[in-house]
């Protein structure tokens, strides 16, 4: 039957695609944790037994800042997506006309433009924001904007939101009490989605933040950069698995509180 | 009181976010132009130019845009079976695939960089393994020359494109493909005539944004590559090391333009179906 010979291949694909996306994370998650030298990896001599924590302990003496700086800037993101992305999804949610859609055009621009673009724009438009770090959050802002924008434009365009809040204005609600009772559980799959893709967009950010940190300001794939350039495999496998550890809760949350969102996720720069 | 009805939001609540966009996109994009328009003595058009009669920017131009347009359609070749799959089939960890398939959405270049010297490096795992089992290091530094580079940007660009066009095939409508068996079409003709036709805007969107994407990242480039040079590496080291603020804004706006010309060109494509 050629159906099930097609499934079949599709399935050795499917297979195969798996393969190639987890053989590589598996072999640095497990040279984070046991002797590189099963692996082939490495002559370095393990330290695993002098150091209960392994390497990870070391990468945090290296690297701390750079982690808890990223953490703190993707947080930033989210919180800064919400406040700018939630208002500009509610007031585009019922539009149709040109100024929306051009609206929409120009909120989704970014994604077209190579962050080393916007990187050297920034820095040459507001050479005093490099050392404070406005320009390296704008910059995360500007990539993970758009996502967000349309995770809460497709929640607040899918729950029948004008008839709702015609409903309820007709009862006599406020504006104000409209927007938090109505507005808000109405977009909050949304934002639940599109603050997650923010965060995750953030976390691994490389192509504007390279440019844009300084030593200040440096976040952890600038780190990973370093480690990678100048520690042995052990140390970049340990840096690394914890890069993967916040960023694989991050998508797992994404999958399931919003699968369908996490295919436009495909988009991110 | 009487009921009166909601008005719908104003326009006004998008202002934020367009204040922002003008502060921090419009005014850098200023700025980078009137950059590019200061450098040498010809100006502007000039210093546009010059990337092209370089030979090594242009080079490094044209293996980005080479290299990008390749990745990106082999990748999309790749993923159209295992994205209907995904889309079609309710199986058993089907969740983890997709977990495990999205996880990459959140690397940048350089750690796809690190992960092809692990395997295909020249003390990595895939040599290591073959040398153990066949006695031949089969591999070993791969990683760093053009083969690996390709590796890298298909790990980059595997996850994006069956996500997008899992979408894709999870849209589309089941009646007309039966119709269209119904009808005596076959495997191959339902392919060609319908499934295709109705997935085009969705292969132009998968294929603007892995292009895109490629296009921009230099992070792998920047960790494996010796020799293979691509246009966002020329461009941060004219930028940093050289002082040349005006050639490499030359650079970044060729690599904008064709950007934006591959997603107009997808969002239009769109717009059409």
């Amino acid at each position: 039957m050629p159906d099930r010979r097609a499934s079949l291949v599709s399935g050795a694909l499917l297979a195969l695609l798996l393969a190639v996306v987890a053989a590589p994370l598996a072999v640095v998650v497990a040279g984070s944790v046991v002797d590189p030298r099963l692996l082939g990896l490495s002559s370095e001599t393990w330290i695993g037994a002098s150091r209960p924590a392994g390497w990870f302990s070391y990468v945090l003496e290296l690297y701390g800042r750079q982690l808890g700086r990223s953490a703190v800037l993707a947080s930033i993101t989210v919180a800064l997506c919400f406040a700018l992305g939630f208002p500009a999804a509610y007031g585009l949610a019922a539009r149709r006309g040109r100024l929306a859609a051009s609206l929409r055009i120009a909120f989704d621009a970014p994604l077209a433009v190579p962050g080393l673009a916007v990187a050297i724009g920034l820095l040459l438009a507001y050479p005093g924001g490099r050392a404070s770090g406005i320009t390296l959050a704008a910059g995360h802002l500007l990539y993970a904007l758009p996502f967000f924008v349309r995770a809460a434009g497709n929640a607040l365009s899918s729950g029948g939101l004008p008839e709702l809040e015609e409903a309820a204005a007709a009862a006599g609600a406020s504006r104000w009490q409209r927007l938090r009772r109505i507005v808000l559980p109405v977009a909050r799959p949304g934002i639940l989605a599109g603050g997650l893709m923010a965060f995750t967009i953030s976390w691994g950010e490389f192509n504007v933040s390279f440019l844009l940190a300084t030593p200040t300001t440096q976040t952890y794939p600038s780190a990973l950069y370093l480690t990678y350039t100048t520690n042995s495999f052990p140390v970049a496998a340990a840096a690394t698995t914890l890069f993967l550890a916040a960023a694989l809760p991050a998508l797992w949350l994404l999958q399931h509180v919003a699968a369908g969102e996490a295919a436009q996720f495909g988009e991110a720069a | 009181m009487s009921a009166r009805p909601a008005p719908a939001p104003s326009a006004a609540w998008t202002a934020p976010a367009a204040i922002f966009l003008i502060a921090a996109f419009v005014v850098p994009a200023g700025a980078l132009l009137r950059a590019a328009s200061l450098g040498s003595v010809g100006g502007f058009f000039a210093e546009l130019l010059a990337v092209w009669t370089q030979p090594h920017t242009r080079r490094a131009l044209g293996n980005g845009v080479l290299l990008s347009a390749g990745v990106s359609a082999a990748a999309m070749v790749l993923c159209l079976a295992p994205a209907r799959l995904l889309a079609s089939r309710r199986f058993r960890g089907r969740g983890a695939a997709r977990l495990l398939l999205s996880l990459p959405l959140a690397f940048s270049g350089v750690i796809v960089g690190f992960l092809a010297i692990v395997m295909f490096g020249r003390v990595g795992f895939v040599p290591a393994l073959s040398r153990a089992l066949f006695g031949r290091p089969f591999g070993a530094g791969v990683a760093y020359a053009l083969p690996g580079l390709i590796l890298a940007y298909l790990f980059f660009e595997i996850p994006r494109a069956v996500l997008t066009l899992e979408a894709a095939f999870a849209r589309l409508d089941p009646e007309i493909d039966a119709a269209a068996r119904s009808l005596g079409a076959g495997r191959l003709d339902r392919l060609r005539r319908v499934t295709l036709p109705a997935l085009r805007p969705a292969l132009a969107g998968t294929f603007a944004t892995t292009f895109a994407v490629s296009l921009g990242s230099y992070g792998a480039a920047l960790i494996l590559s010796r020799r293979f040079s691509v246009l966002p590496v020329e461009i941060y080291q004219e930028f940093t090391a050289f002082g040349n603020d005006a050639g490499a804004c030359a650079m970044a706006i060729w690599l904008t333009v064709l950007s934006a010309l591959v997603s107009g060109w997808a969002a239009r494509e769109a717009s059409r179906a």
